[in-house]
């Protein structure tokens, strides 16, 4: 039986707990309520106090602990609960956790997992409960941003993220925790000796190449299969890193389409579809010859899920964008 | 506190007083010593703290805690590099005396913007408890960096998992140059967390031995197991903030002056004396110290800047991912 992707973050959690003796899970509630998300009951009393430290809701002391921890040599998986709060913490995350290893010439791997709940799930959540901050973090060296679509995914990248030796944000969209699998026909099989960080071509096409990740990368995946009905071949890229962007991966599907979609939940202005449309404009092989950016506008997510519903880039968004950009048929 | 331990004291100090000699002769030859805090009139405060350490402790220090750094066992050379900020520093000239790190000998660097490194110290905390070690974290900080609110939060959470946190304030009168009684609602630094279940002790920071007693007691205890204490040392910045802040502008001369007059390397001397060391051996400790930094300063100061290829491979581990 397929595991959502709340369940696969368990599972990911307990491999990374069984494999390592030296990891521990800091975080709010985490035994009280599961966590943010309900994902980490019972950890508690598996693999003790001493590896599973509960806080208060003190993000300088949470965040702040997982950075002391990590430059200790332990292996950190610190839960934030909520991406919008990630900011109750941002001087240590930008200031501390991203610029330790220049600035202390750190040779070591720091292995520091801060994950947390991320975007929106269209639920009364309003402004400060479902924001994508990726595109926030887009602009500071030194950390890498994850954010993973797929149950299959979370489990892997989690494990990746503690092992990869520098500090990742890892993002976990609500909307997806509970959704069923997609499963797509045409779709290539996700090659496990690959490591899942570095992305991939998740379905392969002609006429055009889509970016997305998170929630957007299940549109997308959504999309195009609407689009194969209509006679249009997408191509679509899963990052799953989203810092550093792996540009190349991005390029290479380039290459065959020239005619790049990115789809960002970020709000529009700075985000990381700006980036990746302008480093397809600068670095790309093949100049593009068409190409767009479905994102949030650059306001506030209302709470009326009816309101947040019609600002976020949808699957008909999506299908729209295509044909737009795709060579006359 | 033993004659010896008084002893290792005194040179520290001396080795600390000798640091801001050369940082003064440097500036004076307009030769850059970036980020250079004095410690003068702080020695006390800050050997007393470092006789204390062991090997198996963590340090996260302040960055005038010249004699900390070298009773942790922090060089000469590395620590006249890192005021230089040149190659031959612990950061390789990247970090400077901001972030000196030794992390083989328990200073895994520190916090540049003021606040973070009360959290840092609970995780330090947490690898000695998950690992059963018998070592303490020594988190010091001053009237500035403890008004921010991790300090709080940091308190709190170490009394509650009972870490083995010492959290050192080092009350020398002034955040640059406001005075402590018009940043803190109790007029001093440790009145403001007594509430919380742990030893609080404020002491005259410019007596060593006070000092040396209450951090061997303390971090004992830590290590024994019996959680956290917070100690205030009350000292006397001798020194303008940095090279740059103009004190007359807010401290009165006749202060200063008094201030000189008890400054800890006098009162440590006197002490020394009264314990039986003969007044020409500590001269010959002096004279050795000058010669000592003297001897680092030449060795370092010609050494290579920081390297710009290591800004773009210090970025990620892999040395990828920052781009050119």
């Amino acid at each position: 039986m397929s595991r959502t992707m709340r369940q696969s973050i368990t599972d990911g959690l307990h491999e990374i707990m069984t494999a390592h003796p030296d990891a521990i899970m800091i975080g709010e509630a985490l035994d009280t309520r599961g966590g943010a998300s309900q994902i980490t009951y019972g950890f508690l009393e598996k693999y003790g106090a001493r590896r599973v430290i509960e806080t208060p809701i003190s993000e300088n002391a949470l965040v702040g602990m997982a950075l002391g921890a990590a430059v200790a040599d332990l292996k950190v998986v610190a839960e934030v609960y909520s991406a919008d709060f990630l900011f109750c913490a941002g001087s240590e995350v930008v200031n501390d956790i991203a610029k330790w290893r220049y600035q202390h010439h750190w040779e070591k791997p720091l292995h520091l997992v801060l994950r947390m709940p991320s975007g929106s799930a269209g639920s009364w959540s309003g402004p400060e409960h479902t924001q994508s901050i990726e595109g926030l973090l887009n602009n500071v060296p030194g950390i890498r941003v994850v954010v993973p679509s797929s149950a299959q995914d979370a489990r892997r990248a989690l494990v990746e993220a503690v092992s990869i030796g520098d500090p990742v944000i890892f993002l976990e969209h609500r909307a997806l925790y509970d959704a069923p699998p997609l499963s797509i026909a045409s779709e290539l099989v996700a090659d496990e000796r690959e490591p899942v960080l570095s992305g991939r071509i998740v379905r392969e096409g002609k006429d055009v190449t889509v970016v997305a990740w998170g929630a957007m990368q299940r549109a997308a995946r959504e999309a195009a299969d609407v689009l194969e009905g209509d006679g249009f071949s997408v191509e679509i890229v899963d990052p799953v890193t989203v810092k550093p962007m792996n540009h190349s991966l991005i390029h290479q599907s380039l290459a065959k389409t020239r005619r790049l979609l990115v789809v960002d939940e970020g709000p529009r202005t700075g985000s990381i579809a700006a980036e990746i449309v302008v480093r397809a404009l600068e670095d790309a092989p093949h100049p593009l010859e068409a190409f767009k950016r479905l994102t949030f506008p650059d306001v506030h997510h209302p709470f009326d899920p009816r309101l947040e519903r019609s600002l976020l880039p949808s699957t008909d968004d999506i299908v729209a964008a295509v044909k737009s950009l795709a060579r006359d048929h | 506190v033993d004659r010896d331990r008084l002893l290792d004291a005194y040179r520290l100090m001396l080795l600390s007083r000798a640091v801001d000699d050369v940082c003064d002769e440097l500036a004076e030859k307009s030769i850059a010593v970036p980020n250079y805090h004095g410690a003068r009139g702080q020695e006390a405060m800050y050997a007393g703290v470092g006789v204390c350490l062991t090997p198996e402790d963590y340090l996260l220090y302040n960055y005038r805690a010249f004699a900390t750094l070298l009773a942790k066992g922090v060089t000469l050379d590395e620590l006249m590099g890192d005021l230089l900020m040149n190659s031959r520093g612990t950061s390789l000239g990247h970090g400077g005396i901001m972030h000196v790190t030794a992390p083989e000998r328990g200073i895994v660097g520190r916090n540049g913007v003021f606040g973070s490194k009360f959290g840092i110290a609970l995780g330090l905390a947490q690898e000695i408890v998950l690992n059963q070690r018998r070592a303490a974290v020594v988190c010091m900080f001053g009237e500035a960096e403890g008004n921010r609110g991790g300090l709080y939060e940091a308190m709190n959470v170490a009394a509650l998992r009972k870490l083995p946190v010492v959290f050192i304030a080092e009350n020398n009168g002034y955040a640059v140059a406001a005075t402590t009684d018009l940043l803190y609602s109790t007029g001093d630094m440790s009145g403001q967390v007594a509430g919380f279940p742990m030893p609080v002790v404020k002491i005259d920071g410019n007596d060593v031995e006070a000092v040396a007693d209450q951090v061997a007691a303390l971090t004992d205890a830590a290590r024994a197991g019996n959680g956290p204490a917070y100690l205030e040392c009350v000292t006397v910045r001798l020194d303008p903030h940095h090279a740059h802040d103009d004190q007359s502008k807010y401290r009165d001369a006749g202060i200063l002056e008094a201030a000189w007059s008890q400054e800890p390397l006098v009162r440590a001397h006197d002490r020394l004396l009264s314990v039986g060391h003969a007044a020409e051996d500590l001269v010959h400790e002096k004279v050795r110290a000058t010669e000592l930094v003297g001897a680092a300063l030449s060795s370092v100061i010609d050494a290579p800047p920081a390297s710009i290829d290591l800004v773009y491979s210090s970025t990620y581990f892999d040395g990828q991912g920052a781009g050119r």
